[in-house]
């Protein structure tokens, strides 16, 4: 006999291949992330719109930062990872990875010293991190003109803005410092 | 919102959605992600569908999302193939055995495959899910078992060890 002519052999065969499948704190994780999205909606709301300013949008698309269904992704972490201890109100539960390193989603309710060190992203089908830190100073350039112009410029001596005003980010390995490539995290106006 | 409410649905619905996230996407990460959006989706909008089927919404959207994501990704879908198993299950080789299967089928023959036989929808109710025709369905479901028994015999073996 095949093996599928009888269906509940398929049943009994995948039900048994995942029985150990479990995450018990993902009712809780989705609770949070959705409480947060109902605060940013009313938020959005009540400032008629501040996320649609052009500097919004180029941290927005720097950071990586998506408010869309997308968020989410950034909740799954390594199973090796432990939950660390946050505030209760200002953003999900961060992890904290095998390299001692926070990693999360970075909301935009989250006030910047909050912020974990890593946002997890897909990168050529593989796992991938962003440093949110770094990569906040780098799409704020400077307070004054002339801090802006050095940072342009030293953007463009690492490659990160190239001579079509593409921002790209450094995208790293799980310990923050190995970097697996670079991903466009923006355009602007600015020439290399 | 009735937030009690909600996590009792979620605590008692988090294993089969999860069960049936790892089996399409193969890997554990991605199959919390699945999840985790389709349980966001559903806390959204509690107040409606409390009265009703969260989890037939939730598996909608978990299976719109899979197949969604998977043609956003597509030019990567040879990076994605599958899986670890999770660490902890009891028969790692195994359980990798039945992921490495379901890896040769296209991804909306999975979807077939999950809904079908991990869930036991009827054929009209995936249909409904997925969003194709019933003949769609069953040819999907047809192809998808024929090639797990032409090019994972192996599985035969296992269902020898279960059955």
């Amino acid at each position: 006999m095949t093996s599928f002519e009888d269906p509940s052999q398929l049943h009994v065969l995948l039900t048994w291949a995942t029985a150990d499948v479990d995450s018990p704190d993902l009712p809780a994780r989705a609770l949070e992330v959705a409480r947060r999205r109902r605060q940013a909606r009313r938020r959005a709301l009540l400032t008629g719109g501040a996320v649609g300013s052009a500097a919004a949008l180029i941290i927005v698309a720097w950071l990586g930062l998506n408010l869309s269904s997308q968020d989410h992704s950034q909740i799954a972490t390594p199973s090796t990872a432990n939950t660390s201890s946050t505030p209760a109100a200002s953003h999900p539960p961060y992890k904290v990875n095998r390299f001692g390193l926070t990693v999360g989603p970075v909301l935009i309710s989250t006030p910047p010293s909050e912020w974990p060190d890593l946002r997890a992203i897909r990168f050529h089908g593989r796992r991938g991190y962003l440093r949110v830190r770094t990569s906040r100073a780098a799409a704020l350039g400077g307070s004054t003109p002339e801090q802006a112009v050095a940072h342009m410029r030293s953007m463009c001596r690492q490659g990160l803005l190239d001579d079509q005003g593409r921002i790209w980010a450094k995208v790293y390995k799980a310990d923050g410092k190995t970097v697996l490539g670079k991903m466009l995290a923006g355009r602007t106006s600015a020439r290399c | 919102m009735d937030e009690t409410g909600f996590t009792e649905w979620a605590v008692a619905a988090q294993r089969p959605l999860l069960r049936a996230a790892v089996l399409l996407t193969g890997d554990i990460h991605a199959a919390e992600d699945l999840v985790q959006e389709a349980m966001v989706k559903v806390a959204m909008r509690w107040s409606r569908l409390a009265e009703g089927s969260p989890t037939a919404y939730a598996r909608t959207i978990m299976l719109r999302d899979y197949i969604s994501g998977w043609r956003k990704h597509r030019r990567h879908a040879e990076t994605d193939v599958l899986v670890p198993a999770p660490a902890d299950t009891p028969d790692w080789d195994a359980a990798a055995l039945v992921q490495q299967a379901l890896a040769r089928l296209t991804p909306k023959q999975r979807a077939v495959v999950v809904l079908r036989h991990l869930d036991d929808l009827s054929v009209r109710e995936v249909a409904a899910v997925l969003r194709i025709g019933v003949g769609t369905v069953k040819s999907q479901n047809a192809a998808a078992l024929e090639r797990l028994r032409e090019g994972a015999p192996e599985l035969r073996d296992l269902i020898g060890r279960l059955s």
